[in-house]
């Protein structure tokens, strides 16, 4: 498994510096080459993904924080892979492996700190679980983008403002086109991420009945309820505010949602270093008999 | 091989005489390969006439076959009705590796007025495909118009001397615009003075696609004419500010001693919730139309004046002719490699004549020695066949090797004569 999980980091690996190479001489077959380390990557992580939900009886949503941040990523580069092919030739889509891959190499690096165990706990009210875990990994895989597009809108933004080119190499696309990915991107995540929360607190009241021992003291229900907050207060300053203020936009969506990922994925870190107790999937091993349900510790008795 | 080609162009004669030795349009040309056909049969002929450049290839594979120089500055200044006095001096030419070179030179643009230029492979694509259809070329043009084409997009791929925009308008609409919207049919354009250079930035946008177009000149007659002639919209001059909210895109060339509006007016007008959206202007105006502090009145107008676009044209410039020693070099391995396989084809004929004539007088020795030494096994036989073979090939070796040698620099065509004729090789 953990040669697998080197095979795609590698290929990302690999595909990015090839972008790198790009800034220096623009080739086309060294971008092909990316896109083709890329595939690769994807082709590979998607067989790790399946090969451990066989091993675990849990689809990868399911199973533990490590495949969880893996389908983001696996989304991320997906969205990336596909655009890029379809738009190999469109004006300002040559970059967006130089924002992408650093990002998906995060994610996937930030997986292999977190615990991999499977969750036995998410094993009851799957399909509760399922929406729950879902719609979070949707909502989050479009805040990774936004979060990008947001990136991209200010460099694009700087560089037209102080009137210079960009890096030789680098292509972006342009401001107005920035500014609306960015927003339909906002007005995506933002749906998808209180689904997602909505679905949580659903699964608490049903974790009650089931006398299993929630906290609301998890570290990552509480940092992620703060954050969704100010998501919230952004998306509906979005809806409120005018179209043309993309730099706005993307300068508070840029905070906002590096704020997300860093608040998530710092705290599925300090959880697994710490062993906080949470429901999370991040769980050490001993911690899980205690926190499983009523129906596993019958079974667990001689 | 005989290649010779007599040319002029933009940097050896002046556009007065160009124009009138040009082949302007396909009958005009069509005649002129029907004259040099007539007046030079036998030989292949392309002629390449573009705005910056009059130049007539001809090629034989017979020597002394080829018009002079004299004999094509007679037929130009015959044809054209020009005297030669006129253009004579300015004429060049080259011939053989040179005439090659020149080629392939211009095939990468390296010989145009704007380096890096794409056109001109074209050019020489529809020169090639004219002079084919009047009957004109033959294998050594068809080959060295294939090998110039195919240098020509070598070279665009294998160096960067065509990449980055090098006019003001294009950088203003390719570098800077099109990093702003994502389209431009739905946009309006504010042109300001009717200038040639708001012409010129015009028709890069039209070419984006921009179909709303205003047009407001001090002289209304002129602003009228421009705009009927890029279907736009005039106004008048004194009106201008009244559509700025309407405008996404403003191109300004006034002409005007001093800005034709202060930061503080326009602040005015942008505070219209209707006017926060994306403008671009382009103040192509000097001295400038438009206060440079304007840019920062808020973050979606994009202010460029000349200077701005200027530095951007002459970083493009710069990277473009840092790419010329790397196109010279592939011109060069081009130019090399495309001599040698010609002279290697001239040479061909001769030297598999020389080899199958000694091989098959060997042959035939051997046949008759078998018929009397019928005793021999076919090992021995074997042993005898490959003993003179290797005699062949080693009495062979000199000679051919001179051949090659001498072939390096053009086609020895005394020494093949005198192969020819030392081992009675017929023609």
């Amino acid at each position: 498994m953990q040669a697998q999980l080197f095979c795609f980091l590698a290929s990302y690996s690999v595909a990015f510096v090839l972008e790198l190479a790009r800034l220096w001489e623009s080739r086309v077959w060294l971008r092909w080459g990316s896109l083709g380390f890329t595939a690769a990557g994807l082709a590979a992580q998607a067989w790790y993904l399946v090969a451990r939900s066989h091993a675990a009886q849990l689809p990868p949503l399911l199973a533990s924080m490590h495949d969880w941040l893996l389908v983001s990523a696996l989304l991320l580069v997906s969205a990336y892979f596909i655009y890029a092919v379809l738009n190999f030739r469109l004006r300002g889509t040559t970059s967006l492996g130089l924002f992408v891959l650093p990002l998906a190499l995060a994610i996937v690096g930030g997986a292999t700190l977190v615990r991999d165990s499977p969750n036995r706990l998410l094993e009851t009210a799957r399909f509760w679980k399922m929406l729950h875990a879902g719609s979070l990994v949707i909502g989050i895989t479009g805040v990774l983008i936004g979060f990008l597009l947001s990136l991209m809108y200010l460099l694009q933004h700087r560089r037209l403002k102080q009137k210079v080119q960009l890096q030789r190499g680098i292509s972006l696309p342009p401001l107005a086109a920035l500014a609306r990915y960015n927003r339909w991107m906002v007005i995506f995540s933002v749906p998808m991420l209180t689904l997602g929360l909505v679905t949580g607190f659903v699964l608490v009241v049903q974790a009650k009945r089931a006398a299993a021992p929630f906290t609301w003291s998890d570290p990552i229900v509480l940092g992620f309820s703060v954050v969704w907050i100010g998501m919230v207060a952004l998306f509906g300053w979005l809806i409120r505010s005018q179209p043309n203020h993309g730099r706005n936009v993307a300068l508070l969506t840029a905070w906002a949602f590096g704020f997300l990922i860093v608040t998530l994925v710092g705290l599925q870190v300090l959880v697994s270093v710490t062993g906080l107790p949470s429901q999370h999937g991040s769980l050490p091993a001993d911690n899980v008999i205690k926190l499983v349900g009523f129906e596993q510790q019958i079974e667990m008795q001689p | 091989m005989n290649i010779r080609v007599v040319f002029c162009t933009h940097d050896t004669t002046g556009l007065a005489i160009r124009e009138r030795l040009a082949f302007s349009g396909p009958e005009r040309c069509r005649s002129a390969y029907l004259e040099l056909q007539a007046r030079f049969p036998g030989t292949e002929m392309v002629i390449l006439s573009t705005c910056n450049r009059i130049e007539l290839y001809f090629a034989s594979d017979t020597r002394g076959n080829l018009p002079t120089h004299e004999d094509i500055a007679r037929f130009l200044s015959e044809f054209h009705q020009v005297p030669l006095d006129d253009f004579f001096g300015d004429l060049r030419h080259e011939a053989e590796r040179e005439a090659v070179r020149h080629l392939f030179l211009v095939a990468c643009s390296l010989d145009s007025m704007v380096l890096g230029e794409a056109q001109i492979v074209n050019q020489i694509k529809e020169a090639y495909q004219r002079a084919a259809d009047c009957d004109a070329v033959g294998p050594i043009t068809h080959q060295l118009f294939q090998s110039a084409m195919s240098i020509g997009g070598k070279v665009r791929t294998e160096t960067k001397l065509s990449e980055g925009r090098i006019s003001i308008a294009s950088v203003a609409v390719g570098e800077f615009g099109k990093s702003i919207f994502e389209r431009f049919d739905n946009k309006t354009v504010l042109i300001l003075g009717a200038g040639e250079m708001a012409e010129e930035t015009l028709r890069y946008l039209k070419e984006e696609g921009v179909r709303d177009i205003l047009i407001a000149n001090r002289n209304f007659e002129r602003g009228a004419d421009l705009a009927e002639k890029w279907g736009g919209r005039p106004i008048s001059f004194r009106d201008w500010e009244s559509y700025l909210g309407k405008a996404d895109v403003i191109v300004s060339t006034t002409g005007a001693t001093e800005p034709i509006i202060t930061a503080k007016r326009f602040q005015e007008l942008r505070r219209q919730p209707q006017s926060q959206k994306p403008l671009f202007i382009l103040d192509l105006g000097a001295p400038r139309d438009f206060d440079p502090s304007i840019s920062d009145i808020d973050e979606n107008v994009f202010l460029y004046d000349i200077d701005d676009l200027e530095q951007t044209c002459a970083r493009n410039r710069k990277a473009r002719t840092g790419e010329i020693d790397k196109a010279v070099v592939l011109v060069e391995q081009a130019t090399q490699q495309f001599m040698h396989d010609f002279y290697h084809r001239a040479t061909g004929p001769v030297v598999q004549q020389l080899r199958e004539t000694w091989h098959t007088i060997g042959r035939q020795e051997l046949d008759r020695l078998f018929k009397k030494l019928e005793h021999l096994n076919d090992e021995d036989r074997q042993q005898i066949e490959a003993t003179i073979s290797r005699i062949v090939n080693k009495l062979l070796h000199p000679p051919l090797e001179t051949i090659k040698h001498h072939s390096r620099e053009g086609t020895p065509h005394t020494l093949l004569e005198t192969v020819k004729q030392l081992f009675g090789l017929s023609e």
